[in-house]
């Protein structure tokens, strides 16, 4: 009996073991530089002769939407191409996640960057593809005709090409913005549209009244706490402000334009930022925020304002709002929470909601030397980059639309082209009423449809572009909207037509002081990290504070914290940046 | 000469042979320490570069002590070091205390079965992951949750409190997480030590008329001395390792200042801002310092008690 328990323990011992040495697959890889496909390559019509293949992209922005892979766009685009696009993006730490990569060489065929540091540090490794060859023999019309604008200032300082930049608009762009200040509407339908606040004092007036009106909810929560809102805020207030800033997506984006002086200031420097924090400070004096803000996350939050326990918030609108609204909805109630732009005071008359760019942040969509098939991607880009191919990637489409662009007309189609509507002799390129009911009903429909999934790879596509065939005429936007949306959007004083305009009016360019980036081996890269550090634990309990005297304290504190910690010498190297670019934008001209 | 050697290597794989089952079972942990503690060990060296991954060590710069030397000129050092020792000190203090005092008042149960539950009961939160209880402990620490329910009712507090921002709590919570925790299985191995000690002894005690509490001073407290030694020169070296889970979940600005613990500097430094040499440095400083006191703790426990490590 004794040996018998002896020889079983042993063999539980030798399983378990080669249990534990069972190693991950490796993913297939091109040899460094090689220039020998393994397939077929689409054909220039994009007819989908070619062999199937996927390649793996490393998204490194946790709340990236993906389409599934049999989305219909998705599938529509395989079925002219071969080609499918896995996602891969990181639940939190994207930087963590690609600095494990690297260091583990466990490396996707393909890696977008936002953080042009980063992205030297792979160069540098040499786990990047060089592009230059690839470009000019796999995609010339990418590379002559779309970037031809461009090309010069996406290249390093060799003339090498390392990224090809993606989102890029130009000219009269899309603009929306992204984030504001969010509140439910029941008490404006009590007591009129007319206390949308329109001030940061009005802001004040309103949530003292609502905390009389109902004392069970909290009239504002903060996302202060880790993955939450805290990098939206210096934005909004510079926003509120009408100053030229940056809005890297909630990363980063601490400095502002001062435009009197030509010259880059951190956001503490700026005696508008400043009372911005004062504001919210006062708030929370007078029991106006959450006290649990400093450890709210963006999905406590948002649980938060789904359950009523809190009435507004600032901070990125679309994901909260949907979501509210989404449940709102269910329960048959009319109530929704909307988003609204008001200025620090009645002196500014719009806030600048939405910085926009007309020039490359310094990073994009990189070939890692693990990519399974470098070539064959290249001519996928290529394809997606035309007329037709792009048009593949935006939707289904009804190519010979005739009639009004009524829901039972469009059924089935995204887009539809307008033969019977012509604009400067063109074809007009229109959203289709059907897939506007569609995303009413089912907020995630967009992404579960794959509709421009392929922003990540497309460039300078838009229906200004003059080799284009169609022209793509101002939308109304309100058939995206239900009928409660309708209402209580022109309550805002919004429309379908006026839409557009108002958030093209939000819109401040800020292509000069975009894409700046102090790269690691700089000596002000340690301090920068360090500024970055002291933003993050400093910057809530500024707001926290207890009273006006703690809030000075508080502040006064950062302050010689950031010096202390180089803040000067990270805007000393940041204004380099900025005034080399500058001399280099006016030679060109 | 010769012939003691040849016999000595001949016992030796006699004994060998004879407990070959048991080395059989001893391969795969002696092979997990070999690959996952040895084997990486020659990562430090990347302390003494500024290390490239992708270019290895004979692409990346040597720079000796220069990681080193940041690491003592970093502002922030001071603090980390005072939050890492104090809450493990506090972990290791209140973690020896009730584990003892676990075990002490389970050995005094009569009921063997009862005994047997409580004790199965009390360890099985040591296998339940910290990102749970941490969630379990902010839903029951809410404002809108049961404990500032129940305070705010009985009158001992005016409003709810947000319990993690109070700095000065911060190691208090964290240190009760951790006892709530793993009370149980601590005392899993004083429980074995109380087990061990001679039963005539306590019917000596009784017969003399010592009652409970001497006998637990004098008897049960007393055999399990040389135990309650080991385990806290074992434990010595743990003043540096204070835990990365607590502080990276339940930190956050407002304690941040009481929160940062050396686990979450190095996670910091080296994953999420790619300072891997920086990182390996500070890492390294901490397992030296780790040696250190454990060589000291094992000395002077030697010299003041008759119990040793080694």
């Amino acid at each position: 009996m004794k040996k018998e328990i002896q020889l079983t323990a042993v063999l539980l011992a030798l399983v378990l073991l080669i249990c534990g040495c069972s190693a991950a697959p490796e993913t297939s890889s091109a040899p460094v530089g090689s220039t020998t496909g393994t397939s077929s390559t689409v054909s220039d019509q994009g007819t989908g002769t070619a062999e199937p293949i996927e390649f793996e992209i490393f998204i490194p922005d946790p709340n990236k939407k993906i389409p599934p892979e049999d989305a219909p766009v998705m599938q529509q685009l395989f079925e002219k191409t071969g080609v499918r696009i896995k996602y891969t993006v990181p639940p939190t730490e994207a930087k963590e996640r690609l600095n494990i990569m690297l260091s583990s060489d466990d490396l996707p065929d393909l890696i977008r960057f936002d953080d042009s540091s980063i992205m030297k540090q792979y160069i540098d490794a040499g786990k990047l593809l060089k592009l230059n060859d690839l470009l000019e023999t796999h995609a010339p019309q990418l590379f002559n005709v779309n970037w031809e604008t461009f090309r010069s200032r996406i290249a390093d300082e060799n003339g090498d090409y390392w990224y090809m930049p993606g989102n890029y608009t130009f000219g009269q762009a899309y603009i929306e913005a992204n984030y504001g200040f969010n509140l439910r509407n029941d008490y404006l339908e009590e007591f009129g549209y007319e206390n949308v606040p329109k001030t940061m004092a009005d802001i004040k007036e309103l949530l003292k009244k609502v905390k009389e009106w109902n004392p069970d909810i909290i009239p504002m929560g903060l996302a202060l706490g880790p993955q939450g809102h805290l990098n939206y805020l210096p934005q909004i207030g510079a926003a509120m402000n009408g100053l030229t800033y940056l809005d890297n997506w909630g990363g980063y984006s601490l400095y502002l334009l001062d435009e009197a002086k030509d010259e880059l200031v951190y956001y503490t420097d700026s005696p508008e930022l400043k009372a911005f924090f004062q504001f919210l400070n006062e708030l929370n004096v007078e029991g106006l925020i959450d006290p649990e803000s400093p450890i709210m996350s963006a999905e406590m939050l948002k649980q938060k304002a789904v359950s009523e326990q809190i009435w507004s918030f600032f901070g990125p609108w679309w994901e909260v709002n949907s979501e509210v609204n989404a449940y709102e909805a269910s329960i048959g109630s009319q109530e929704q929470s909307v988003v609204v732009y008001p200025t620090a005071d009645a002196s500014i008359e719009v806030g600048t909601y939405s910085p926009y760019t007309v020039d490359m942040f310094t990073t994009g969509v990189t070939v890692t030397t693990k990519c399974k098939d470098p070539e064959r991607y290249m001519d996928f880009i290529e394809y997606i980059n035309t007329e037709e191919g792009w048009l593949n990637a935006q939707g289904i489409i009804d190519y010979h639309h005739t009639g009004d662009n009524t829901a039972e007309s469009t059924e089935g189609y995204d887009y539809i082209i307008r033969e019977d509507m012509l604009i400067d002799g063109k074809p007009a390129f229109q959203s289709s009423s059907w897939m506007g009911d569609m995303w009413e009903s089912d907020e995630n429909w967009w992404w579960n449809r794959g509709v421009e999934c392929m922003g990540d790879f497309t460039y300078s596509i838009n229906f200004l572009h003059k080799n284009s065939s169609y022209v793509k005429p101002p939308e109304d936007v309100s058939i995206w909207w239900d009928e409660n949306t309708q209402r209580i959007n022109a309550l805002l004083g919004v429309t379908g037509e006026n839409y557009q305009e108002k958030e093209n009016a939000r819109g401040v360019d800020a292509s000069a002081i975009s894409g700046l980036e102090i790269l690691s081996e700089d000596a002000a890269y340690t301090k920068l990290l360090a500024v970055q550090k002291l933003h993050e634990t400093t910057l809530p309990r500024i707001i926290m504070a207890g009273s006006s005297e703690d809030f000075e304290k508080e502040w006064n504190a950062y302050v010689q914290a950031l010096k202390e910690a180089g803040v000067e010498e990270v805007m000393a190297k940041y204004n380099e940046l900025y005034h080399t670019r500058m001399e280099a934008w006016r030679s060109a001209e | 000469m010769r012939q003691y050697k040849k016999a000595g290597r001949s016992s030796l794989r006699k004994s060998v042979w004879r407990q070959k089952t048991l080395y059989l079972m001893l391969f795969p942990a002696i092979l997990f320490t070999v690959i996952f503690a040895y084997v990486p060990i020659w990562g430090i060296f990347t302390s003494f570069y500024d290390y490239n991954p992708g270019l290895g060590f004979s692409g990346s710069p040597f720079v000796g002590l220069k990681h080193f030397q940041r690491f003592f000129s970093e502002k922030s050092v001071f603090l980390i070091l005072r939050n890492t020792v104090a809450i493990s000190f506090l972990n290791i203090l209140f973690g020896t205390v009730f584990a003892i005092l676990f075990a002490v008042l389970l050995n005094e149960l009569p009921f063997v079965r009862f005994k047997k539950t409580v004790q199965t009961v009390s360890y099985l939160p040591h296998f339940v992951s910290f990102v749970v209880v941490s969630n379990i402990v902010q839903t029951l620490l809410a404002t809108n949750g049961p404990i500032n329910g129940l305070l705010v009712s009985l009158g001992v507090l005016e409003k709810p409190v947000v319990f993690f921002t109070i700095p000065e709590a911060f190691w208090w919570l964290v240190t009760g997480m951790n006892v709530w925790k793993e009370m149980g299985w601590s005392a899993i191995i004083y429980i074995a030590a109380i087990a061990g000690i001679d039963p005539s002894l306590y019917e000596a005690a009784m017969v003399d008329g010592a009652g409970r509490l001497r006998r637990i001073w004098h008897i049960t407290l007393t055999g399990i001395r040389p135990t309650i030694v080991v385990l806290l020169v074992l434990a010595v070296p743990d003043l540096l390792n204070a835990g990365f889970d607590a502080s990276y979940l339940l930190g956050n600005a407002m304690v941040s200042n009481f929160s940062e613990v050396l686990d979450t500097y190095i996670f910091r430094v080296g994953l999420q801002e790619g300072q891997y040499s920086y990182a390996a440095a500070v890492g390294l400083l901490r397992q030296a310092v780790g040696l250190v006191l454990i060589l000291s703790a094992n000395k002077f426990s030697k010299k003041v008690s008759e119990y040793s490590l080694f």
